[in-house]
């Protein structure tokens, strides 16, 4: 066994060097931001207005100052969660029941419950497209982008995070605004949508700097394709090879050519290896694509989980087994090969225990991942390499558990010294107990904003970096 | 009659009432609550009992009056509240009172001999919520039976943890007592903020800011005062020592990197956070599937009863509640220093210190 990484010293040094992270801050284009917020604004308004004549309603959101006009047509707050509810049923929609969050679960809740979150809206816009529920989806991501993201309070144009090393089961770190009230969680910030991105695109790099992302490839894949003794995979893995594309065009009998990135059945493949590397059940699956706004049944998911199965019958015949076994026959206990330990409470001997399993075969791919950046951060902000670090001008701003933001001075020198720097700080060779060995390369974007990063070649040279650096558009 | 074992025995194990399997058994905690119960660790020669059932409450009591247990270990909310009424003001919910002092060292006023009344969750709320009985068992189940364990040797109760929290410093005593800190090796600290009411324009905006400091180098004695305990001038010396400490002696405290630590340096002291040590990071790498509250802490490492309700309704005009911020701030410390060396046992027996 090695000797473990993951300590107490280990933890206590990283949330050190994390208060001198979180004191930065991301750099924000305010007049940018401000555009954004009028736009949500009267998006808002729009959507409000569309739905009350769809329905003929005064369709308004939040607290209301005046009382409507005796004659007025019935109002609804449509984020009032009760009225919204009992307004649905009276319009004859049958509302879904929603399974418990995890938080809910966590507070002892397990029934599942009628609801209109947004899993439920999207439930029943597939049942019945019905085009007010679309816009209804569409004000709830609109509020969201802005009471977390848009809204949240700056410091002199800065957006600040507190990060919490032992905010996670798994170690990873979680982020949360400053107890001050400054700030909100940097880690999650909307990315796929339309919104999303224009909202990082106000996230802009200060004077002279430009953002280096830095991101483990395919990054928990690597400790699952070790924990299932899959080589052929870890091989596909080292040498490039796309192999979403590869299961895709497995499940839905295609052309490897054929699958292209952006396609439906490129998603799903995606999607559905993360759901049997953890053992997601198929109604769990239908509801994680719904909230992803796809509509895919129930019997849909089990056909795909079956067809990945399949494909790749070690998941779940190795890695799957050798959770179970650690679990059931060694005292409970899962260690990853850093060190990171995690006593299961609650497995029961000849109970199902789904709910653990989820947990468990989930957590040492996620500990692996997030404890390879943590150890990264800790060489880059206050190790071996942050001495280094500092000559270069660049600094670290966060993290996002498989990979890194810094910011760094804008000419190729400085960034090239700043991948040369993280590719060191990620190698590292991580050992499982079957003897197959990893080491999770890293990948790179620079941009000087966050919704304008562009993509450097692996290992790129400093020839490389300048023309990319060059390709790059200030803001 | 229900009960099984002998009276006379000193460890008992008291439940509310009995079921219907219990009744058609003619036993209480019959059945598979009695192979449950086998596999607890529970003394041998123990006595359980119900409450009520096929004798009174009243009988209950005239029972335990007379054989006097050192040990009850009490199952179910109804019969901690049973036993120990005190727990019960201000408490609502199904299992407010159980979700506060389980595994807490307990004394009932309905009984005049020394005793020990350990509260924890019963057999079919565990049954429920299995991750919930690996705590109760290995927590709560095991805390009764150690201090059973050092009666039947000792034939007395181990005393409650005496500690000293002084809080009613004159200025130089203060300053003494600070400039004493400054040779520890490690110092436990602790702040208590106050806040605007709820009601005021400002709550949602302000955090609030420090009105206590509280300190301890030892588990068994802390240290608090306010800031408004003195006046400005007789603050400054005071800062200043409070400023040595923060920037050269190692600190400890409870979820203290994210709370502590950032209102200190808002209050302008500079911190020697490489030194200093969080009680709630080490229990994250210890054991990541629980909760890391100080109460749950405190419930899991020490034998002080539940307290953290000592801790609320403070009102800054009222001298009483005042002092009793301070005690709490003061024991908060000294809670802390003990998780602290009872982790770091842990840590270096699992070789991840």
């Amino acid at each position: 066994m090695n000797a473990p990484l993951i300590t107490s010293t280990y933890e206590h040094e990283l949330q050190y060097a994390y208060s001198r992270i979180e004191r930065r801050g991301i750099l924000f284009n305010e007049s940018a931001l401000a555009e954004l917020r009028t736009r949500i604004a009267e998006r808002s308004s729009e959507i409000l207005k569309d739905i009350s004549t769809a329905w003929n309603i005064d369709a308004y959101m939040g607290a209301r100052a005046k009382r409507a006009a005796k004659n007025a047509p019935p109002s609804l707050n449509v984020a009032s969660t009760q009225k919204l509810m009992e307004f649905l049923r009276n319009a004859g929609i049958k509302l879904p029941k929603i399974p418990p969050t995890k938080a809910q679960k966590d507070r002892g809740m397990s029934e599942h419950r009628e609801s209109v979150n947004e899993l439920a809206l999207r439930k029943i816009y597939a049942a019945t497209s019905l085009p007010e529920i679309k816009l209804l989806l569409e004000l709830r991501e609109l509020k969201t982008i802005s009471s977390r993201y848009v809204e949240a309070t700056l410091v002199d144009s800065v957006y600040l995070s507190n990060y919490d090393v032992a905010g996670t089961k798994t170690g990873r770190r979680s982020a949360r605004e400053i107890i001050f009230g400054y700030g909100g969680n940097a880690q999650n910030w909307p990315k796929h949508s339309e919104l999303g991105e224009k909202y990082r695109a106000c996230a802009i790099a200060r004077p002279g700097m430009i953002f280096v992302n830095v991101d483990q490839k395919g990054a928990e894949e690597w400790p699952v394709n070790a924990l299932a003794r899959n080589e052929s995979a870890l091989a596909e893995q080292r040498a490039g090879v796309n192999r979403h594309r590869k299961l895709a065009a497995f499940i839905f009998m295609k052309n490897v050519e054929d699958i292209l990135k952006s396609s439906i059945e490129y998603y799903l493949g995606k999607k559905s290896r993360h759901a049997n590397n953890y053992g997601m059940q198929p109604p769990r699956m239908s509801d994680s694509l719904a909230a992803e706004g796809y509509a895919v049944s129930v019997e849909k998911c089990a056909e795909i989980l079956r067809r990945v199965h399949e494909y790749d019958p070690s998941v779940r015949n190795v890695f799957h087994a050798y959770v179970q076994k650690c679990i059931s026959e060694n005292g409970r206990m899962l260690r990853t090969p850093l060190g990171r330990e995690r006593l299961f409470f609650g497995f029961r001997q000849n109970s199902p225990n789904y709910d653990l399993w989820n947990d468990a075969y989930s957590w040492i791919p996620q500990s692996v991942v997030g404890d390879n950046t943590g150890l990264s951060v800790r060489e880059l902000e206050i190790g071996r390499f942050a001495n280094a670090l500092r000559a270069t001008g660049a600094y670290i701003l966060g993290d996002s558990h498989d990979s890194v933001l810094f910011e760094c001075p804008a000419n190729a020198e400085s960034v090239h010294k700043v991948l040369l720097l993280a590719a060191e700080a990620f190698n590292r060779d991580i050992i499982f107990d079957s003897g197959i060995t990893i080491n999770i390369p890293i990948e790179a974007d620079i941009g000087y904003s966050l919704g304008a990063l562009k993509t450097l070649p692996d290992g790129a040279t400093l020839e490389q970096v300048c023309e990319k650096l060059s390709s790059c558009e200030r803001t | 009659m229900l009960s099984t074992g002998s009276a006379e025995y000193k460890f008992w194990v008291v439940v509310d009432k009995p079921d219907e399997r219990d009744w058609a058994a003619g036993e209480i905690c019959s059945g598979s609550v009695k192979y449950e119960l086998s596999k607890w660790g529970l003394p041998f020669k123990r006595y359980t009992t119900p409450i009520r059932g096929d004798e009174t409450p009243e009988a209950f009591l005239e029972k335990a009056r007379k054989h006097e247990p050192a040990v009850i270990l009490a199952l179910g909310e109804s019969t901690l509240r049973k036993l120990c009424p005190q727990v019960s003001s201000g408490t609502k919910g199904t299992n407010s009172a159980l979700d506060k002092w389980a595994g807490s060292l307990l004394v009932s006023p309905l009984l005049q001999h020394p005793h020990y009344v350990v509260p924890t969750y019963d057999v079919p709320e565990l049954w429920a919520n299995w991750a919930e009985r690996d705590l109760a068992v290995s927590i709560d189940v095991a805390r009764a039976c150690e201090e059973f364990a050092w009666y039947s040797v000792h034939s007395t109760l181990k005393p409650l943890p005496a500690r000293e929290f002084i809080t009613n410093h004159t200025h130089a005593e203060l300053l003494e007592e600070l400039r004493a800190l400054r040779n520890a090796a490690l110092i436990s600290v602790d702040i208590e903020t106050i806040r605007t009411t709820k009601s005021t324009k400002i709550f949602k905006d302000h955090p609030g800011c420090i009105y206590t400091y509280g300190f301890a180098a030892s588990p068994l004695r802390g240290i608090s005062f306010a800031v408004n305990d003195f006046t400005v001038e007789e603050l400054i010396p005071i800062y200043k020592e409070l400023a040595y400490l923060f920037a050269h002696v190692p600190q400890v405290g409870q979820n203290y990197f994210n709370f502590d630590a950032k209102f200190i340096q808002a209050a302008g002291f500079r911190m020697c956070l490489e030194k200093c040590f969080d009680t709630r990071i080490r229990h994250h790498i210890l054991w990541p599937s629980l909760g890391h509250s100080l109460q749950f802490m405190t419930r899991q490492y020490t034998r002080e009863p539940y307290y953290k309700d000592e801790g609320k309704g403070f009102m800054p005009r009222n001298e009483k509640l005042k002092h009793r911020l301070k005690r709490y701030n003061a024991l908060d410390c000294c809670a802390t220093l003990e998780i602290y060396i009872e982790q770091e046992r842990e840590l270096q027996e699992r070789g991840i210190a």
